[in-house]
């Protein structure tokens, strides 16, 4: 198996853990599934929300980050099906973002076989049309989109070999 | 089992988090709580003697959960002081190490309000 696609069986099986673990994260915290659209290949590092939260990843293999970005009216939807009242301005907004990212990491690390097992740190939250989050340009990246009564969010994925 | 008025101790570096288990607790009728934002400052609130139940996230910047309950049950006033761990550490190990480390219950996240009601429950030994 070549170098090549040994990271693209790795950011398979971790694009997969997280769409499962996003869909259960916001059915459980807010009431209502998402629904997951057709994956996509990353073609540029700017995001199409307007908050998100990114965490850095680290296995024994490879290293990398994701990210879930929302769209203003989303988020906002999202955290106050979540809180059952209305949240209480912008950083409460970025807050519950940052919490949603935290739950969907450990969802999607439980439910990773150990071979596929990774670390991933405490969230990181940016804000503002068109932000970029991924730094290493360079590396292989995956896309979710996801549809919700609220509006739309997605996920994305970028991972590389270590060594 | 709890009375009404027993202060709760909620510990979680995110306010969302805070409001949604003050809100769960709102709903079963506990209105006594205070808030932390990571393990020192609890600590600090706990020490003061007044606290009936302590709801903890494990991962915090700073002193974390599983380092807050060790603190605690090295006290002999908080031995039996009802802990309960409110994480996204899923993984059989972390679960372990917890209990390992004295603690009373422990809710994955997600969560929904009826599993933050039986865990607590089971917690306070009601």
């Amino acid at each position: 198996m070549s170098t090549k696609s040994i990271a693209a069986d790795a950011i398979l099986a971790l694009v997969e853990s997280l769409g499962g673990a996003v869909i259960r994260v916001v059915e459980t915290m807010a009431g209502a599934a998402p629904r997951r659209m057709n994956p996509y290949l990353m073609t540029d590092r700017a995001t199409k929300g307007d908050i998100t939260a990114v965490m850095g990843l680290v296995s024994p293999n490879e290293v990398g980050a994701f990210a879930v970005s929302f769209q203003l009216a989303t988020i906002a939807g999202i955290a106050e099906a979540m809180l059952g009242e209305a949240p209480d301005g912008p950083g409460e907004l970025e807050d519950a973002a940052g919490e949603i990212c935290n739950m969907v990491s450990g969802a999607a690390r439980a439910a990773l076989p150990p071979e596929r097992a990774f670390e991933m740190a405490i969230p990181t939250v940016v804000t503002g049309k068109g932000h970029s989050v991924f730094q290493m340009s360079d590396l292989p990246g995956f896309v979710i989109p996801f549809e919700t009564d609220h509006g739309p969010f997605h996920i994305a994925v970028v991972l590389k070999r270590r060594h | 089992m709890l009375s009404p008025n027993a202060r709760i101790l909620v510990v979680d570096d995110f306010s969302t988090m805070r409001r949604i288990v003050r809100n769960n607790l709102k709903q079963l009728g506990y209105e006594n709580v205070v808030e932390a934002e990571d393990g020192a400052p609890a600590l600090d609130r706990i020490r003061e003697g007044d606290i009936a139940l302590v709801i903890c996230d494990w991962n915090m910047p700073g002193m974390t959960g599983i380092e807050l309950l060790r603190h605690v049950r090295r006290d002999p006033r908080f031995a039996d002081l009802p802990f309960l761990m409110v994480t996204a550490e899923a993984k059989k190990e972390n679960v372990v190490e917890a209990i390992q480390a004295g603690v009373s219950n422990y809710v994955v996240k997600p969560f929904t309000a009826q599993v933050l009601a039986q865990k607590l429950e089971a917690a306070v030994g009601a």
